[in-house]
């Protein structure tokens, strides 16, 4: 914890190697949670560079306070989600076949495949999910963050996301296996 | 209540074991009461995670690493008293050249032999960064992308021994990258402008090895004769290429001026668009050739010397300085090559099967890059002669 406050700080200062180190930590895990809210690949890579570019901008005003950067990081772009998804309900979608990012694989076509109907279903399953759901969703799983994490960016008692992790797993399952009741 | 609540923590224990990839059927062993209820709740977790283990395409990685890196430089100079003003101006870039030059430093120093599984590595690389971005010339950055890809044949051999291929074929690719950039800041036409490139603070990103892209890359698909510029995501509306197309003498180019989006945090802006093209490999040349004595040919004495004015005859000199400096780049490489070249295929020998694709890979990589940058050398030395 200390290690992250003298980096913050550091990155605060306008240290390079500290918001390098910054950026390269949290930028895939960034690029997951966005397409697993989305399911689009060139809007999350687009809407990933802008989160870092808007932390760069703002980084100065962060503060501790005992909210990890990794948290304020996730609200930046959570923000960023929503304004898209506001902006998105005007226009029509793109298929989200064509969409979507091509998993990490070892090369093997059919792999690939698999994988890539693997989180097609995934993410078809989760917009099925109220928002709050599909939130814990993403942060636990496609960003993988800590339940005390995921609490700080919801600003909910880690209780309470337990609880909303629950039940969003179930959902998950029910919208992933619709035979299950 | 209690009970839910009670369920709650467990399943969230198991979750975390799930995460840390840990067996479904060792971890319901703990909880055997909740194994019927927590079962189909991990799959499903566990099918989640799975399905989410996605990357970003590496060329979109390396143009975002290059905008962040544009907009870092960007950003306002921090407001400090006026009195101290003009001694910190200096404190800093002293301070990380002396960090860098020494290897002082707890965590830069910590981080120097890190390898790409360690969480340090990402220290490393920036370290690179910074030490590219105090880099004068073009060679010197060549020289530089040398010694980054020597740390890079290294890693692989460490990675591979440690049986994980997925670091093996990123840190090819990283090593790809520094690559093309050491190919392009040979080429003969960078060479015969001089070499020189202004240093103007933390100008040039340092590119790969951080997942940035190089300051320029040679575009792959031209003959070995004729390269040209672009930038290393040829995919994206890039800041350099308008500067690119506007030179006559394609050089490497310092920095985005242009497309770094000015970020909002109340809205959504409108980023560049990418479309989709793989990176590219490395132009396949000639090989190392023997190099000769690094001393100018006579022709070159002569190139500026039909008139007798003073500058000419400086011209004359930097252009001896310049083949002798090119040739001593070109001798190091042809051994850096070499040494590279031996303990990859050593690991190859012994690596097992699903390794040896990522290798054979990083040594067809290392041999393209390396006879390139030694053919372009070649061709910089011989265009001196008139």
């Amino acid at each position: 914890m200390q290690d992250e406050q003298s980096l913050i700080r550091r990155a605060q200062q306008r240290d390079p190697v500290a918001l390098t180190q910054l950026y390269e930590e949290n930028f895939d895990r960034i690029y997951r949670y966005i397409v697993l809210k989305i399911g689009d690949r060139t809007e999350a890579e687009d809407m990933t560079q802008q989160v870092f570019l808007n932390a760069l901008q703002s980084i100065s005003s962060y503060k501790w306070k005992g909210m990890p950067f990794t948290s304020w990081l996730y609200r930046i772009a959570h923000n960023q989600v929503v304004d898209y998804v506001r902006k998105k309900a005007k226009h029509a979608t793109v298929p989200l076949d064509e969409s979507l990012p091509l998993p990490a694989t070892d090369g093997d076509p059919q792999h690939l495949v698999e994988r890539k109907i693997q989180l097609e279903t995934v993410v078809m399953a989760t917009k099925k999910l109220t928002k709050a759901q599909q939130e814990v969703i993403s942060l636990r799983f496609a960003a993988e963050l800590s339940i005390t994490e995921v609490a700080k960016v919801m600003a909910k008692s880690e209780g309470a996301v337990k609880a909303l992790q629950h039940s969003a797993i179930l959902a998950l399952r029910k919208a992933m296996s619709p035979e299950v009741e | 209540m209690e009970n839910k609540r009670e369920f709650d923590n467990i399943l969230d224990e198991c979750l975390d074991k799930v995460m840390q990839g840990q067996d479904i059927e060792t971890i319901l062993a703990l909880y055997p009461q909740y194994a019927v209820e927590l079962e189909p709740l991990l799959r499903t977790a566990r099918d989640t995670m799975q399905a989410a283990e996605i990357k970003p395409r590496p060329e979109f990685r390396q143009q975002a690493g290059y905008e962040f890196q544009a907009a870092l430089r960007k950003l306002p100079p921090q407001k400090t008293p006026h009195v101290f003003r003009w001694q910190l101006r200096w404190v800093a870039p002293v301070a990380i050249i002396i960090v860098l030059l020494l290897g002082g430093g707890g965590t830069v120093l910590a981080a120097n032999n890190a390898l790409p599984d360690n969480p340090l590595y990402t220290v490393k690389l920036a370290t690179e960064a910074v030490q590219m971005a105090f880099t004068r010339s073009d060679l010197g950055k060549a020289e530089l992308y040398a010694k980054f890809a020597n740390e890079r044949v290294a890693e692989i051999v460490k990675m591979s021994e440690k049986g994980n291929n997925a670091q093996v074929q990123n840190t090819t690719q990283r090593m790809n990258d520094e690559l093309v950039a050491m190919v392009n800041l040979t080429s003969p036409e960078v060479q015969a402008a001089g070499g020189e490139q202004s240093l103007t603070g933390l100008q040039a990103p340092a590119a790969t090895s951080t997942g940035f892209p190089p300051e320029t890359v040679t575009n792959t698909t031209v003959s070995p004769t004729t390269t040209t510029t672009t930038t290393t995501s040829p995919t994206i509306a890039a800041p350099t290429t308008t500067t690119a197309a506007t030179t006559m003498v394609p050089t490497t180019v310092p920095a985005p001026t242009a497309t770094a989006p000015s970020p909002d945090l109340s809205t959504a802006s409108q980023p560049p668009v990418a479309t989709e093209v793989m990176p590219p490999p490395v132009i396949i040349t000639a090989g190392p050739a023997s190099s000769p004595t690094p001393t100018a040919p006579e022709g070159l004495r002569h190139t500026y010397g039909q008139d007798n004015s003073k500058n000419a005859s400086q011209n004359n000199k930097n252009a001896n300085k310049n083949f002798v400096k090119n040739q001593k780049v070109k001798d190091d490489f042809a051994r850096k090559f070499g040494e590279n070249l031996r303990a990859l295929q050593n690991q190859l020998d012994k690596a097992p099967e699903n390794l040896k694709p990522a290798l054979k890979r990083a040594i067809d990589i290392l041999k393209k890059g390396y006879e390139e940058s030694i053919s372009n050398l070649e061709a910089a030395g011989s265009s001196y002669i008139p």
